[in-house]
C-alpha cells in the first residue's frame, strides 16, 4: 500500500491531490459566467454542477496510478485538473517536475506545415525549448517512422502517419509526470506495439504516471495503485487488485462490460486487431516485422472439418490449429481460443501465456499453434470459435479471427444456461457411505 | 522567458504562413492586397468622386498620387486594426486544446495575433519608403516611427486581449466585429483627412486612437513633420493604462476558459 506509506515521507511526493474537487457552474446565459469572474462576490449568477468531490491522492517517484469509472465519473475532469488545465473550485494540486499530458495528440498541427516544422511548433506548444527539440528531431522522426516525408506538408500524410508523429513528440518531452488520457492504443498494428513499449520505457526511466483507460487489463499490468471514480467521488483507492476486482463486479452488476475476460475483446478492441474474413484464410506473404499474422486456421469437430460444424455437449472433442507468421525479432506470440455464444457474449476462453508455453518458431518466424478441448462443456446450441494472437506478455492484441468457425451442439438434456455443470447426483446414501457428512 | 519568446515565434510563424503557404501568390499578397485597395479606391474617391487632397502648403489641391499615398498610410494602420478586431475574439476560440489539454501561456495567443496584424503596418511603411526614396523625398523624419510605433501596439494589445478573452463567453463578438471594423474604416480619417471633418465633430473625431495615428503617420511619413508630444504622451498613458486593464480581464477570464470551451 505504497500511498499509504508515503504519507509518512511527504518529501517524496511528485503528484500531491489534496481534496480537490470541481464545481461546474451551470449559468442560463453565457454572459453570466463573464459577470461572475469580474465581479465573483455575487453568488446569484449560476447553479452548481459537482463533477467531481473531495479527492485526495499521494504519488511518489516512479509510481503508475490507473484511474477507472465509468463514463461521466469524472476521470478526465480529474486528469485535466492534474494537467493543470483546469483549476479546481476547491482542494489543490502539487505536481512536481515536467508534466506532460497527453490528453490530446498534436495540439496545434497546421497541415501546411512540414512535419519537422510541426514537430517545432507541437514540441514547444508542449514545452520543449529550441535545444531540447534539436537534440530529440532525429529519435523523433525514427519512432514516427515517418522517414523521408518529414520535408513534406502534413496534409499529405496519412491519419495514421499524422498519429504517429503526434505521439513520437508527446512521448519525447521525458516528463517527470506523465498524464495519459487512452492514449495507449493509436496507429497500426506494429506502432501500436511499440507506443506500448515507449510507455513502459517511461515508466522504467521512473517518471510517475497517471492514466485512465477502460482496457482494465492494461490497468493491471501498467499500475501500482488504482483509484475508481463513481459519480465523481472517489469510490476505492488502493493497489490495483483491490480496486479492479471489486470494479469488474460492478460493471459485470450493471451489465457494462467494456472489458471481457481476455484482453481487449470488446467491440471497440476490434479495431485493434488484423481481422480476419470467415474461412478465407490470409494469402502467404513476406515475414511480418514487428507483429505476427494469422497465416490459417484450421477448426475440426470430431475429425470434420469447415467452418460449420457438428457434434455433441461434453462428447465432441474441438481441435484448432493457428498457422501464424511473426517477427523473430520478438519473443513468440501466445494465442487464444475463445467460445462466444452466436450472439458474440463470450461464454469461455483459454490462452496459452495460461499455460506458459512459448510457441516453436521456424527461423521464418512461422509456426503453428495447436490447441485441442476435450469433451466440450456448452449447452446445446451454435457457438462461434475464434482465435487471437497476442504479444508475449498477453498485452498487445496483434491479429484475430473470431468467428473462424462455428460448431452445433447437440445435447439430450433440458439444462439451462450455456454452461454445463457437470456434477454427479447422488440421494445422500453415497456420501454417508463415503463419510462425507 | 527564452522558451516563451520561441514558443511565440513557433505560434507566430504558424499564423502568418498557415495563411498565406499553399497559395500561388504565396506572402506577395501581403503587397498585392493593399496596392490593389489603394488603386480601387483612388479610383472611386480620387478619379470618379473627385475628392482632392489638400496640401499644407497652401489652397494648391493634391493630385491622384497624393490621395493614393494618404490612402496607403491610412489603410496601413486600419487594416492593422481591423485585422485585430476581427481575428482577436477567435484567437483563444480557434485552439480549444490548448486551453483544456495542455499547459499553454495563453497571453501568446492574443499577442501572435497583434503581431500578425502588425505586418500590414510593416507593408505599407515599406511602401512608403519605398516610394519616397523612389521620388528623392526621403526625409529624417522617419525616425519618428520608433516612438509612434509603441501607443499603437499597444492599443492593438488590449484590443486583442479584451476580445481574445470575452470572445469566449459572448461569441457575438466574433460576429459583430466585422461590423464595427466597416464602421470604424468611414468614421477613421482614412480616405479623407482629419481636416475635412466639419469642426463641431472634429473633437470626437479626435478622441478616435486609430484617427490619432493615421494622422500622425501621415504626418511624420508625408508631410515632414514630427509628432506633437502632448498627444504623443496621452496616447502612450491611455494605452499603457488599456493594456494593462485588458490583461487584467484576460487573467481573470482565463480561469474560466476551460469551463466555456
Amino acid at each position: 500500500m505504497s500511498y499509504e506509506r508515503a504519507v509518512k515521507n511527504q518529501d517524496e511526493f511528485v503528484v500531491t491531490a489534496d481534496r480537490i474537487g470541481k464545481a461546474y457552474r451551470i449559468y442560463r446565459r453565457p454572459i453570466d459566467r463573464l459577470w461572475q469572474l469580474l465581479w465573483p462576490r455575487k453568488k446569484a449568477w449560476a447553479t452548481d454542477f459537482i463533477a467531481l468531490d473531495d479527492v485526495s491522492f499521494n504519488l511518489r517517484h516512479g509510481e503508475v496510478l490507473g484511474i477507472v469509472g465509468l463514463n461521466g465519473a469524472g476521470k478526465s475532469t480529474l486528469l485535466q485538473l492534474l494537467a493543470g488545465t483546469l483549476v479546481p473550485s476547491h482542494g489543490s494540486v502539487v505536481a512536481k517536475g515536467r508534466i506532460a499530458a497527453i490528453l490530446e495528440l498534436g495540439s496545434g498541427f497546421n497541415p501546411d506545415f512540414t512535419g519537422r516544422e510541426n514537430i517545432y511548433l507541437n514540441a514547444a506548444t508542449l514545452g520543449l525549448g529550441k535545444a531540447e527539440i534539436d537534440a530529440r528531431m532525429d529519435s523523433i522522426i525514427q519512432f514516427a517512422g515517418i522517414g523521408s516525408h518529414i520535408e513534406q506538408p502534413v496534409k499529405t500524410y496519412s491519419s495514421g502517419m499524422v498519429v504517429r508523429l503526434a505521439f513520437s513528440i508527446a512521448t519525447s518531452v521525458n516528463p517527470d509526470v506523465l498524464i495519459i488520457d487512452e492514449a495507449l492504443s493509436v496507429g497500426d498494428g506494429i506502432f501500436r506495439r511499440r507506443s506500448f513499449d515507449r510507455i513502459m520505457e517511461i515508466k522504467e526511466r521512473g517518471a510517475t504516471i497517471i492514466f485512465c483507460s477502460h482496457v482494465l487489463f492494461h490497468v493491471k499490468e501498467l499500475c501500482d495503485t488504482a483509484l475508481w471514480l463513481h459519480q465523481g467521488k472517489l469510490r476505492k483507492l488502493g493497489p490495483v487488485e483491490d480496486v479492479i476486482t471489486p470494479y469488474q463486479e460492478f460493471l459485470d452488476a450493471v451489465g457494462d462490460t467494456p472489458d471481457l475476460p481476455l484482453p481487449a475483446m470488446g467491440p471497440a478492441a476490434d479495431a485493434q486487431f488484423q481481422q480476419l474474413p470467415l474461412a478465407e484464410p490470409m494469402a502467404a506473404q513476406a515475414t511480418p516485422s514487428g507483429e505476427a499474422q494469422i497465416r490459417e486456421v484450421r477448426v475440426s469437430l470430431d475429425r470434420q472439418t469447415g467452418t460449420e460444424l457438428h457434434g455433441f455437449s461434453l462428447r465432441s472433442t474441438l481441435e484448432v490449429e493457428i498457422e501464424f507468421a511473426s517477427d523473430n525479432a520478438l519473443p513468440a506470440p501466445t494465442a487464444a481460443l475463445v467460445l462466444s455464444s452466436d450472439s458474440g457474449q463470450v461464454l469461455g476462453s483459454w490462452l496459452s501465456l495460461t499455460q506458459g508455453l512459448v510457441f516453436h518458431r521456424d527461423p521464418t518466424g512461422a509456426g503453428v499453434a495447436r490447441i485441442v478441448v476435450d469433451r466440450i462443456p456448452l449447452n446445446a446450441g451454435r457457438y462461434r470459435v475464434g482465435v487471437y494472437l497476442f504479444c508475449e506478455r498477453g498485452l498487445h492484441g496483434y491479429a484475430m479471427s473470431d468467428p473462424c468457425a462455428f460448431i452445433t451442439l447437440e445435447h439430450g438434456g433440458r439444462e439451462r444456461g450455456a454452461l454445463l455443470l457437470e456434477g454427479a447426483w447422488g440421494d445422500g446414501t453415497q456420501d454417508r457411505e463415503r463419510g462425507l457428512t | 522567458m527564452n522558451h516563451q519568446i520561441f514558443l511565440f515565434f513557433q505560434w507566430f510563424k504558424r499564423d502568418l504562413a498557415g495563411r498565406y503557404r499553399g497559395s500561388w501568390l504565396g506572402l506577395s499578397w501581403l503587397f498585392v492586397q493593399p496596392l490593389a485597395q489603394i488603386g480601387v479606391f483612388t479610383l472611386i474617391f480620387h478619379g470618379f468622386m473627385q475628392v482632392r487632397w489638400p496640401l499644407a502648403a497652401g489652397a494648391q489641391q493634391g493630385d491622384a498620387w497624393t490621395y493614393a499615398l494618404n490612402t496607403l498610410a491610412g489603410l496601413a494602420v486600419f487594416n492593422f486594426f481591423a485585422e485585430v478586431l476581427t481575428r482577436a475574439p477567435i484567437a483563444v476560440l480557434s485552439q480549444p486544446n490548448l486551453v483544456t489539454k495542455v499547459r499553454f501561456p495563453l497571453p501568446i495567443l492574443p499577442l501572435v495575433t497583434v503581431s500578425v496584424a502588425l505586418v500590414h503596418v510593416g507593408v505599407g511603411v515599406v511602401l512608403l519608403a519605398a516610394v519616397s526614396i523612389a521620388t528623392g523625398n526621403w526625409s529624417g523624419t522617419y525616425a519618428w516611427l520608433a516612438l509612434w510605433l509603441p501607443p499603437v501596439l499597444l492599443y492593438g494589445t488590449s484590443i486583442a486581449f479584451l476580445l481574445a478573452s470575452a470572445g469566449l463567453y459572448v461569441r457575438d463578438l466574433g460576429q459583430a466585429m466585422p461590423a464595427v471594423s466597416s464602421l470604424l474604416m468611414l468614421l477613421t480619417p482614412i480616405f479623407y483627412p482629419m481636416s475635412a471633418v466639419p469642426a463641431n465633430l472634429r473633437d470626437l473625431f479626435e478622441m478616435n486612437p486609430v484617427a490619432w495615428a493615421v494622422e500622425s503617420l501621415r504626418g511624420f511619413m508625408l508631410a515632414d513633420q514630427g509628432l506633437d508630444w502632448s498627444q504623443w504622451g496621452a496616447h502612450l498613458l491611455f494605452s499603457i493604462l488599456a493594456v494593462i486593464g485588458a490583461y487584467w480581464v484576460f487573467r481573470r477570464l482565463q480561469a474560466g476558459f476551460a469551463d466555456v470551451l
